[in-house]
């Protein structure tokens, strides 16, 4: 049985070819997530490098197809794998797009655990894996699937993310294949590596080895006019044997104790809040964790521990949501690392308003209760 | 205190770097795993192998860790053998490591190695254990500060992650008085040696010409609604900026809104 993770939304079509289910959706909202509206210069400048590209490239083929780019069958393997989600949104195009670059006449195939988030044949995959089984559930059973689509391309190079879960599956794979990989590499092409060590103070450039783990920073996706054939491979994944540790699942998440620095969601509180119970619920509906502004903490509202800003925490969270926080030089150097900032506050002239992608003028109570109010509505 | 009999969580201590001063420091990832030792009741034995650095060595010591086995090596020499062959022989039910190390590679591979040498099963990422009556549950740090719950049974090797719970400080007197037991071990020095070394480039990201093209989300400001739209505005935002949790609020209402539109 061809092991098939078909959306609900899927045509019956694509559920009854052979091929994976390919996420088109994926490299836009990966491309999308990617862009800083708060970096213009960084706009500018791409828009330039864009012109620049629509120059060389006369109008004529801009608009044709893409030509099919196939490799030869002597071309040395890079297999490209990825685990059962992405390190970073378009990991896979990022990781396949640097393959090529470490390998230029490469053949690169894709082998990911979970679903292909990008286009194969426009990122650059000769090659594309498909799984007959359960190549998913527990950690021996991803190696296992993974060893045997490496017995079946025999790379010369095996590329993944050295970062998220990825890390923990590229030291599984190079302990079990007895190679000495290339871990925290910052660059990578041209056969040649650069790798951090000494917790990341130093680094040594050498040739690659047979793994090479990649950091975020070292990867670009391919961005030629080529179309790659994606070539299919079924790999047997089946195979005896028991997962030394199961899965529970995620414990429940409770705003007060997730941390600070590690969460996803953070949801801040300033002096313009008064219904904490409010609060709470916010932050519970959406697996958020707690934070405040100093005067919040200073009132003693809530602990010291979850103030944000110079002198307290600085986060990290892709979301930020500020109810009744004036937004204080002190406290936005705390949350600079945030993606997205969505601000409540009465004031529309409070500086937070200014640092935020959403601005919304209103109560913070009210605002609260209404979202709570949503949320609880599940819509099934 | 508790009635169940007591395990042997041995734990194995490196000497780390302040990434400032360069100072050689406990390493905060094996601080954590050592505080996960001494927190679970269970008889710890820890380890150091290397050249060691007696002040270090102390400050660990002074966590409440009555004794360290230093297994002394050259420079630069493999200690994964000199630690298989010591762990072996004690043969307990958890090995703890940190996540990662400061001093060299920084890899994060001996824990592996270590696990593929004493063949036993290996689980990283930990922020806490329960070892009991035979069971162990573990929690294991999962994306976006969530915890994740595994079981299994001992014996395994478990890597410590840095989300785990801080760790306790270091009292002087017990420093003073713990013990720092000196085995002398061989180990060969590595076959692969580090080419030369340079100072890190500071990282960032590399520009991608010609991609990001389109706008997602632009900077908004939105006056004049009731808190239930102002509401909707907000997980409609979250949802194209790809918070997953306001995805089935933003769709359902579009939804509505597009009948009511017809
Ligand atoms: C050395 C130093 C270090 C500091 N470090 C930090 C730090 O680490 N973190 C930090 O946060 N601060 C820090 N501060 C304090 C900082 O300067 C600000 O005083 C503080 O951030 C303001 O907190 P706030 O936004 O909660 O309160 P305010 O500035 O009082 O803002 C309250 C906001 O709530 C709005 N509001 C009122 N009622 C409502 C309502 N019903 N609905 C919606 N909005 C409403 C108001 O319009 C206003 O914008 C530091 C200051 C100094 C001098």
């Amino acid at each position: 049985m061809i092991r098939q993770r078909v959306s609900p939304h899927a045509t019956a079509r694509q559920a009854a070819s052979g091929r994976p289910r390919v996420n088109r959706m994926a490299p836009t909202k990966a491309r999308r997530l990617r862009i800083d509206p708060h970096i213009e210069t960084g706009q500018r400048l791409r828009r330039e490098m864009r012109d620049e590209a629509s120059v060389a490239a006369p109008s004529t083929t801009a608009r044709s197809q893409p030509s099919l780019h196939v490799a030869p069958a002597d071309a040395p393997v890079v297999l490209v794998i990825s685990g059962v989600a992405e390190a970073w949104p378009g990991a896979q195009a990022d990781l396949l797009g640097t393959a090529r670059e470490l390998v230029p006449d490469g053949a690169i195939a894709l082998a990911t655990l979970g679903d292909v988030e990008c286009d194969p044949e426009s990122a650059g995959a000769d090659g594309l894996v498909t799984w007959i089984g359960d190549c998913q559930s527990g950690e021996s059973r991803q190696v296992g699937a993974l060893l045997a689509a490496i017995a079946h391309y025999r790379p010369a190079h095996i590329v993944l993310a050295d970062e998220a879960a990825d890390a923990d599956l590229l030291r599984r794979l190079a302990v079990a294949l007895e190679e000495h990989p290339a871990l925290q590499v910052t660059s990578a092409r041209g056969g040649k590596v650069t790798c951090l060590v000494d917790a990341g103070t130093r680094q040594f450039t050498g040739p690659a080895p047979k793994l090479v783990g990649l950091r975020r920073s070292a990867c670009a996706a391919f961005e030629g006019f080529l179309r790659f054939e994606a070539r299919i491979s079924e790999i047997d994944a089946s195979m005896p044997g028991r997962e030394p540790f199961t899965d529970e699942g995620l414990l429940p998440v409770r705003s007060d104790t997730l941390s600070l620095t590690e969460a996803e969601m953070v949801v801040g509180a300033g002096a313009g809040v008064t219904d904490y119970d409010s609060l709470f619920a916010v932050a519970d509906c959406l697996s958020g964790a707690v934070a405040g502004s100093r005067v919040v903490c200073d009132a003693g509202s809530l602990p010291r521990a979850r103030q944000v800003g110079a002198s307290g925490s600085i986060i990290e969270a892709r979301f930020y949501l500020a109810f009744g926080i004036s937004g204080a030089p002190q406290h936005l150097q705390g949350i600079r690392a945030c993606r997205y900032v969505v601000a409540v506050n009465t004031d529309p002239h409070a500086p937070i308003m200014e640092r935020a992608d959403l601005a919304i003028v209103a109560d913070a109570q009210a605002v609260m209760r209404a979202l709570t109010e949503r949320m609880e509505k599940v819509p099934q | 205190m508790s009635d169940t009999p007591s395990f042997t969580v041995a734990v194995c201590l490196s000497i780390g770097r302040h990434p400032v001063s360069g100072r050689p420091r406990m390493a905060p990832c094996d601080r954590q795993a050592l505080e996960m030792a001494i927190a679970s009741g269970h008889h710890v034995a820890a380890f150091h192998a290397g050249p060691g650095d007696e002040a270090v060595l102390r400050d660990y010591l002074g966590m409440g860790v009555g004794e360290i086995s230093h297994l002394e090596l050259g420079d630069g020499a493999d200690i994964l053998a000199a630690l298989t062959e010591a762990l072996a022989a004690l043969d307990p039910a958890l090995v703890l490591f940190g996540d990662v190390a400061e001093i060299g590679p920084s890899s994060g591979l001996l824990p592996y190695m270590v696990a593929k040498m004493l063949s036993r099963p290996i689980l990283t990422s930990v922020t806490g254990f329960e070892l009991r009556a035979g069971e162990l549950a573990i929690t294991q740090a999962a994306a976006g500060g969530r915890r994740r719950l595994r079981r299994g049974v001992p014996p395994a090797v478990l890597a410590v992650s840095r989300s785990a719970p801080a760790p306790r400080l270091s009292a002087y007197a017990r420093a003073r008085t713990g013990k720092i037991i000196t085995h002398p071990a061989t180990g060969e020095t590595p076959a692969i040696t580090m080419p030369e070394l340079r100072p890190a480039k500071r990282q960032s990201a590399r520009l991608r010409p010609g991609r990001n093209a389109e706008a997602a989300t632009g900077r908004r400001l939105v006056e004049d609604v009731t808190a239930e739209d102002a509401a909707q505005e907000i997980l409609e935002f979250l949802a194209r900026a790809g918070f997953a949790k306001a995805l089935p609020f933003a769709d359902t209402q579009r939804a509505k809104n597009g009948n009511q539109n017809v």
